[in-house]
């Protein structure tokens, strides 16, 4: 995992875009304050995780944001379930496979 | 704390019987391990048909679309009669469709048998090449399981009922046949009625209460599996192909294909996606419409079928625990059947008899050997 080279407590969390697809870090932040600070449930409220990168990019800065909000340590953050595939394959290469 | 009533599951099955409960007037509170949804709802494949092969299934589902058609009216989440188009490939399975359909019509459900060439009408990328007809019910439709499982619990809960996420039921208090309380892992609710809802996990609960019969519930892992989004209405109705792997597939309200296949691991507790159905669900999606090898695949996920040995759901009253219900074992059909069975089980608890064909799903058949025709099941 990458450790954040920004201090998320000095940056505007409207502007930061946590990722690709148009959440912000502000995003998060408000369903952190409402208490949900399941990733499995920031994705379905969010989206976050959920476009090309399927979470690859920004499920690992949700994490730390978690971690840093509920004051855990980030081994504690239980993140979501890897799932194929890796990257987006086009389904006829995946039809003719053996 | 005290309930009258405590529901086990927060899936779409536990909130949409605390929703009816609670519209009755009874004091109702669903324990969740998780969040609503997450067990095998959130999961699941979207589909809501009412072309089943009993004369049961057919008239519960005919009662589950009048209301998941009124309750998304009300409550505004989508809920869309779009059909269910199975593609039929030779004279025996047209057959035994025709026999279907007439068994459909009798109860009022309007399947009728269409040519290749009508399927392409309301599917033209669809490929007819080997088709002989297709069984098209147009009042069959889908669902937004997040939507509409967040819905009922929001009014189940201005109804008064209670739901409690992230609180799991561990033991269930019974003292001489009579239920005192459910213990969790956040204390004790006082409760004289306790309902099974938690379908994959159902076991479990029926051997926190000591039930004396054997209900046989396993889970099963499916997965299915979602592409980029293209442009909408390409694929309006859930498309079955029995013939490529009981496909099902259809178009999300986002634009990506959504659909599962027939491979099938347990019963198990593993959720972990597999390269054997990303290569099968491939393979079968691709047959049936082959411009969807051009999409990109941009994930899958597995769930649970809840499977009981004839794929029929257990629901009914257990004369040994007073009063012990139970709501599970849907075998991939839960999330359709949901407000239907709700109705069923809120009329059971509430006045003692319903008009839906209960007895179908009687959790006592299994025990005594009575198994009914096994329900038509896809992916």
């Amino acid at each position: 995992m990458i450790k954040l080279n920004i201090d998320l407590e000095k940056v505007n969390p409207e502007e930061v875009f946590i990722c690709g697809c148009d959440v912000t870090l502000k995003d998060i932040l408000d369903l952190i304050d409402q208490g949900i600070t399941d990733i499995q449930l920031i994705k379905r409220l969010t989206h976050v995780g959920m476009g090309f990168c399927q979470g690859r990019y920004c499920i690992d800065t949700v994490a730390q944001v978690i971690a840093w909000k509920t004051e855990k340590d980030l081994k504690e953050i239980k993140l979501p379930d890897a799932r194929m595939p890796v990257r987006p394959v086009k389904m006829k290469v995946m039809a003719n496979e053996k | 704390m005290r309930s009258e009533i405590v529901i086990i599951g927060g899936g779409i099955i536990g909130v949409t019987l605390a929703h009816e409960l609670a519209k009755r007037g009874e004091q109702v509170t669903v324990l969740e391990k998780k969040y609503i949804g997450s067990g095998s709802t959130f999961r699941c494949g979207t589909g809501i048909r009412q072309q089943f092969t009993d004369e049961a299934n057919i008239k519960v589902m005919k009662r589950s679309v009048e209301l998941w058609k009124k309750y998304s009216e009300e409550f505004g989440f989508p809920f869309k009669q779009t059909g269910y188009l199975f593609l039929l490939y030779d004279d025996e399975e047209v057959r035994e469709f025709k026999r279907n359909i007439k068994l459909q019509n009798k109860f009022g459900v309007p399947t009728r048998l269409i040519t290749p060439e009508e399927a392409k009408e309301i599917v033209p990328i669809l490929d007819i090449s080997e088709v002989v007809a297709a069984s098209w019910n147009p009042t069959d439709g889908k669902a937004d399981p997040f939507f509409a499982t967040t819905a009922f619990a929001r009014e189940a809960e201005k109804l008064g009922a209670k739901i409690f996420e992230y609180t799991e039921a561990k033991d269930i208090i019974v003292e001489n046949g009579e239920i005192r309380g459910v213990k969790t892992n956040k204390g004790i609710i006082k409760t004289e009625i306790v309902i099974n809802a938690a379908n994959a996990w159902a076991k479990l609960i029926n051997a926190m209460a000591k039930i004396p019969i054997k209900i046989p519930i396993e889970p099963y892992k499916h997965q299915g599996v979602i592409t980029q989004p293209l442009k909408g209405g390409e694929i309006n109705p859930m498309i079955i192909s029995l013939k490529y792997n009981d496909a099902y597939l259809t178009q999300t309200e986002h634009g990506g294909i959504i659909g599962g296949v027939g491979v099938e691991y347990g019963p198990t507790y593993d959720l972990t996606p597999t390269y054997e159905f990303l290569r099968e669900v491939s393979k079968a999606f691709t047959k049936i419409i082959p411009v969807l090898g051009e999409l990109l695949i941009l994930r899958t996920w597995a769930g649970f079928y809840a499977k009981t040995p004839d794929s029929n759901p257990a629901i009914g009253r257990i004369e040994e625990i007073n009063e012990f219900y139970i709501a599970a074992g849907f075998s991939g059909h839960g999330f359709m059947m949901a407000p239907a069975v709700a109705e069923m089980l809120a009329d059971l608890i509430t006045r003692g008899k319903t008009e839906l064909p209960i007895e179908w799903y009687d959790p006592y058949r299994f025990e005594r050997g009575e198994l009914r025709e096994t329900a038509l099941q896809m992916g």
